[in-house]
């Protein structure tokens, strides 16, 4: 049931080129990035630990705990976490349709 | 959703999926806390788009212990969060019942000033489908919502309950294409990013502050 995301301590720049800012989530902004060794197109959410307080910081970590765990078509997927000393890099599956009311406007 | 249409049977189809998925959750104890239109995202652009939910930001785990810290999205919070005796999983499915109600009017059922005032109208759970807006909308749709927006979470529907509803899961859901509701809801998505207060989410820390900095203002 439990699907396995990698936690690396590696910097994520050495793997990503970070792109325009596509998003902001409950704690941190959502950027377009392309993983260099296949050019695939990722989302990733930063979120500056320096900016976060205690509490904020344990429902980061509850936040992880969670997406690494949940595995469902209709969840956005998580591919990998950088966590590195000022920033937590969530790796996620690029979502370019825009959300339930967009769609429907465009109709 | 086909583009170019949008029918009952289209909200019935686009909600189905996102009530499983919570389900999902439920099962894994997980309490996403925050559905709401915003982190309900389409994978791409394409008509065969999915749809998933996003920003498991105010997610928890839940232990059948009742949880009382208080969060969410104002427009899409359940009264027993306000209310702040206990709440359980059921708290997913009244955001549902909100994100359905505004998918089939282009409005929200519960929507107020401030905070504060929203907050109250929600705890009193009172709301109406006005006329014109419903008059061609299905009993049937209705009738979830009702079940849905239940201030009661035991008498509120769960997944289960709402997966076998005839509205979602039944034949005869209407197909007609309903043009005003889509030019409503073209406006309330772009009305929303002005009315930021109402669909931001607030973390357990902030959230009765912001209900407070409301009654002040």
């Amino acid at each position: 049931m439990y699907h396995q995301v990698t936690c690396r301590e590696e910097s994520v720049k050495q793997f990503y080129v970070m792109g325009e800012k596509i998003g902001e989530g409950t704690f941190g902004l959502v950027r377009k990035a392309i993983r260099k060794e296949t050019g695939e197109e990722v989302a990733i959410k930063a979120m500056d630990k320096q900016k976060l307080d205690c509490e904020e910081v344990t429902s980061m970590q509850l936040e992880v705990e969670i997406l690494s765990q949940v595995d469902h078509p209709n969840i956005v997927k998580t591919f990998e976490i950088y966590d590195e000393p000022g920033y937590l890099y969530i790796v996620m599956e690029i979502m370019t349709g825009g959300e339930l009311f967009d769609r429907v406007s465009a109709t | 959703m086909e583009k170019d249409h949008y029918s009952e049977k289209e909200a019935a189809d686009t909600i189905r999926p996102i009530v499983d998925a919570i389900k999902y959750c439920h099962e894994m104890g997980i309490v996403h806390r925050d559905i709401k239109p915003e982190n309900l995202l389409y994978n791409s652009v394409d008509p065969s788009a999915i749809i998933k939910i996003s920003d498991f930001g105010l997610a928890r785990y839940y232990n059948d212990d009742l949880m009382t810290t208080a969060c969410g999205t104002p427009s899409y919070v359940a009264p027993e969060i306000l209310i702040g005796k206990g709440y359980d999983l059921s708290v997913d499915y009244w955001s549902i019942g909100v994100v359905l109600y505004i998918m089939l009017c282009g409005f929200p059922p519960f929507y107020e000033d401030s905070n504060e005032a929203l907050f109250e109208a929600v705890k009193q759970g009172q709301f109406e489908f006005p006329s014109p807006f419903w008059d061609d909308i299905s009993d049937m749709a209705k009738d979830l919502i009702r079940n849905c927006l239940q201030v009661n979470p035991r008498s509120r529907f769960g997944a289960e309950q709402i997966l076998a509803h005839e509205w979602i899961s039944g034949l005869n859901t209407p197909r007609v294409d309903m043009p005003h509701v889509t030019a409503k809801i073209r406006e309330y998505n772009a009305k929303r990013r002005f009315r930021k207060y109402a669909n931001t989410a607030i973390a357990s820390n902030k959230f009765m502050a912001a209900a407070k900095e409301a009654k002040k203002r």
